[in-house]
C-alpha cells in the first residue's frame, strides 16, 4: 500500500506522530512501515528527527526571546518589535492608501496599452502558484532571499522584464546544480521565468521552465497541475 | 549560508516579530475576513499583551512555542474584535500534541547508536532553513498551524498546494540530511 507518494505518506506519519490514529490504524501503520521501502523508513525517521529538533531548538529560541523581553521597558519593547502608536499608525495607512490608489492608477494605465491575450495568459495565472521569499529566516540564506524577491516582485509588477528574465535565466542555469544555494529555488525560478515571458508576450518561452516545473514534480501532483493547466492554455 | 546564532538575541527578538507580524496579519485577514487596519491593530495590542503577560511571569512554563502562544493570543484578539468573544481559544492550557515516545521510537528504529550524532545534523539542518520552506516546515511541525492556514500565510492557491510544497520541503530538507551523511 505504501508507495512513493510523499504527500500522503508524510501524512500518514504525522497523524501516527500525533496519536490521531485509532488502534487499528496503528496496527496497519506499523505492519506497512515494516514492509515499505527502505527510501520510506528513512524518510518516516527524518521526520520524527526534525519534530523533535524543531521542538528543542525552538523552545531554547523562545527562552531567549522571553528572557530579553523580560528585562524590558514597555518603551523598549515597542521600539524593538516597531509597535507605532496608534495615532500615527492610522496616519500611515492613509498615506500607504492613497498611495497605493495613485500607483494602482498609474500601473492599470501602463498596463492596459500592453494587454493582449498572452499578457493576460501571465497576469491571470501569476498567483495560480505564489512562490513567496519572505527573507526573514529563522536563520539563513537573506542574501538570495533579497535577490530573488527583487526579482520576483519585478515580474509581479511588470518591470524591466528584459533584464529580469536575462538574470532569472542565470540564476535558473546555477539553480539546476544540486550544490548550489539557489537550488531549493528551481521552481520558484522556473515558475517566474515562465510568467515573465508570458508577460512580454511570449507563449511558446514559457513552456519548456513549466515542463521542467511538470517534470520535477511527479510525486507533488498539486504542483505539477499547475503548470501542466497553463502549459494547455498556452497550446489551445 | 549565514550562521544561525542563538546568541545574537536582539536580532533574534526582530525577526520574530516580523515573522510574526507576517504571518499572523495574514492569517487575521483569512480566517476573520477582517481589515488590513483592524488585523494591524489587532497584531499590535495582541503584542502588547505577550509583553504584559511575560513581565508578570506568566510564561514560566510555556507548554507550546511561543509562536503558537502568541497566535492564539492574536486568534483571541480578532474574536473580540467581531464581537465573538464567547468563541475565545484555551491559551494556557494548550498541549504540543506530538508524543514524543513515539518520535524517540521511530529514531531509534532508524539510527540506533548513531542517533545522536544524526540528531546532532538535524539541528543544524532546520536552523538554517531557506525560505519558504523555514516558513512551511516549523510553522506546520513546531507551530501545528494547518495547511490551509499555512497557505492562508504564504498566499498559496489552497490547503493542497500547501501539503505539497511542504512534502517536496521534506524532500530537500532529508537531501540535504543524505549529504551530511544522515542516510541508513
Amino acid at each position: 500500500m505504501m508507495d512513493n507518494d510523499f504527500e500522503r505518506f508524510d501524512l500518514v506519519v504525522e497523524r501516527y506522530l500525533n496519536r490521531q490514529m485509532s488502534k487499528e490504524e496503528e496496527l496497519a501503520f506499523k505492519k506497512e512501515l515494516d514492509a515499505c521501502s527502505e527510501e520510506l523508513k528513512q524518510r518516516a525517521a527524518t521526520i520524527a528527527l526534525v519534530v523533535k529538533a524543531m521542538h528543542e531548538v525552538g523552545g531554547e529560541r523562545d527562552n531567549e526571546i522571553i528572557a530579553q523581553i523580560s528585562n524590558m521597558s514597555e518603551e523598549e519593547f515597542r521600539k524593538a518589535t516597531k509597535i507605532k502608536s496608534h495615532r500615527l499608525y492610522l496616519r500611515y495607512v492613509k498615506y500607504a492608501i492613497a498611495a497605493c490608489f495613485i500607483g494602482v492608477v498609474l500601473l492599470s494605465g501602463y498596463e492596459f496599452t500592453l494587454y493582449n491575450s498572452t499578457v493576460k495568459l501571465g497576469k491571470e495565472n501569476y498567483y495560480a502558484y505564489t512562490f513567496y521569499v519572505d527573507g526573514q529566516n529563522r536563520g539563513v540564506s537573506s542574501e538570495i532571499c533579497d535577490v530573488l524577491t527583487t526579482l520576483f516582485a519585478n515580474v509581479e509588477e511588470g518591470k524591466d522584464l528584459k533584464s529580469t528574465i536575462s538574470q532569472l535565466e542565470d540564476l535558473y542555469e546555477l539553480s539546476v546544480d544540486e550544490d548550489s544555494d539557489y537550488n531549493e529555488y528551481e521552481d520558484d525560478i522556473a515558475w517566474n521565468l515562465a510568467m515573465a515571458h508570458l508577460k512580454k508576450g511570449h507563449k511558446k518561452r514559457a513552456i519548456p521552465y513549466l515542463q521542467d516545473i511538470v517534470n520535477r514534480n511527479q510525486q507533488y501532483p498539486e504542483i505539477a497541475h499547475v503548470a501542466q493547466e497553463i502549459i494547455d492554455k498556452i497550446e489551445n | 549560508m549565514k550562521e544561525y546564532n542563538l546568541v545574537d538575541s536582539e536580532r533574534e527578538l526582530e525577526h520574530f516579530f516580523v515573522r510574526e507580524r507576517l504571518k499572523n496579519i495574514s492569517l487575521i485577514r483569512s480566517r476573520y475576513s477582517l481589515s488590513t487596519e483592524d488585523a494591524e491593530d489587532v497584531y499590535q495590542e495582541s503584542a502588547m499583551a505577550l509583553f504584559k503577560k511575560i513581565k508578570e511571569g506568566g510564561l514560566a512554563e510555556l507548554t507550546v512555542s511561543l509562536s503558537t502562544y502568541f497566535t492564539r493570543i492574536c486568534i483571541n484578539q480578532s474574536l473580540n474584535k467581531r464581537r465573538d468573544s464567547h468563541k475565545n481559544v484555551s491559551i494556557d492550557n494548550f498541549q504540543h500534541g506530538y508524543d514524543f515516545d513515539r518520535v524517540e521510537e521511530l529514531i531509534d528504529e532508524a539510527f540506533g547508536e548513531d542517533k545522536e550524532s544524526k540528531y546532532e545534523e538535524i539541528r543544524e539542518i532546520v536552523k538554517d532553513l531557506p525560505s519558504p520552506c523555514e516558513t512551511i516546515l516549523w510553522s506546520f511541525y513546531e507551530d501545528k498551524l494547518s495547511l490551509s492556514d499555512i497557505a492562508a500565510i504564504l498566499h498559496y492557491k489552497n490547503a493542497d498546494t500547501a501539503k505539497s510544497k511542504k512534502s517536496q520541503c521534506m524532500s530537500k530538507l532529508k537531501q540535504r540530511f543524505d549529504k551530511k551523511g544522515g542516510s541508513l
